[in-house]
């Protein structure tokens, strides 16, 4: 899934390890959340959200519509 | 919050370079040297199939093991970002060297096995169980150190080798079975399963990027 967890994390200062071992994960999980190659459980979305003090749809955009809106 | 530096990032051509040529003449050597003490000349092609996945077992685990012993050297021909990517995953590391390390060893000794050849059966198959045992005990340990991301790469793993292994042997077996390919033997049984293993643990990599030089 499309996210811009890259800016937020380079944003803070971060690097993929450090922000790992804040999440709880590995620093493969982050690279690959990055790269679009693995999209996060609902609990880590959330962790992420929180750990940036933003909304879960500010990291990760979808761009589906319901029909008829 | 607490900022901290960004990490250096590395050459990513250099180090695939040295991935390359540090697997190159690992591989080589191997062979060379795995393939002479094999007595190629008198095996048959299950046979030689079946050493071959063991020795890609056996060096698979010994060049993470490797990277155990040398962190920032092994940083440099695993593809972790650096040598603290290594120690923070160095239980689960550790575990895999072992479980490659029995297997491999476990499946270049089968083909040599039986009445009347260098290994006895009952030692042999003695090794097999071992292996297993130990791959059982291991996992089951590991297992609650995963992330979410590797026991998801864990299940795919195990999806497609379900898929692959159980297509290819119900294919190849009817085809025997109606004469229209020869049956398939208690080796070729083998490297079916262990090298579709192999192959799944590598498809369902490639598919999270965990093969991307980083």
């Amino acid at each position: 899934m499309e996210n811009h967890l890259k800016d937020y994390r380079e944003k803070a200062g971060w690097s993929q390890g450090e922000l790992a071992r804040r999440l709880g994960v590995s620093r493969q999980t982050i690279n690959a959340v990055e790269t679009d190659k693995y999209d996060p459980s609902l609990p880590l979305a959330l962790r992420m959200a929180k750990l940036f003090a933003c909304q879960v749809p500010e990291i990760f955009i979808d761009h589906w519509e319901a029909e008829g809106e | 919050m607490m900022i901290i530096a960004a990490e250096p990032k590395v050459n990513k051509t250099r180090k695939l370079l040295s991935q390359l040529v540090f697997g190159g003449l690992i591989g080589g050597f191997a062979s060379y040297f795995g393939l002479g003490v094999l007595n190629v000349e008198t095996m048959a092609p299950d046979q030689l199939i079946v050493s071959g996945i063991g020795l890609i077992y056996v060096l698979m685990g010994v060049i993470v093991g490797f990277g155990l012993i040398a962190p920032k050297l092994g940083s440099s021909i695993l593809n972790v970002e650096d040598a603290n990517e290594i120690n923070e995953q160095r239980r689960i590391l550790t575990g895999s060297t072992i479980c490659m390390v029995a297997l491999g060893a476990a499946l270049i000794a089968l083909p040599l096995a039986g009445p009347n050849r260098a290994i006895s059966p009952l030692v042999c198959f003695g090794g097999l169980v071992a292996s297993l045992l130990i791959l059982i005990v291991i996992s089951i340990r590991d297992w609650k150190h995963y992330d979410e991301m590797m026991m998801q790469l864990s299940r795919d793993a195990g999806n497609i080798a379900f898929c692959g292994i159980g297509g290819t042997l119900l294919i190849w077996a009817s085809a025997a079975w109606l004469s229209l390919a020869p049956a398939p033997t208690p080796l070729a049984l083998v490297a079916t399963i262990m090298g579709g293993f192999l192959l799944s643990i590598f498809v369902a990599s490639a598919r999270r990027g965990l093969l991307m030089p980083r």
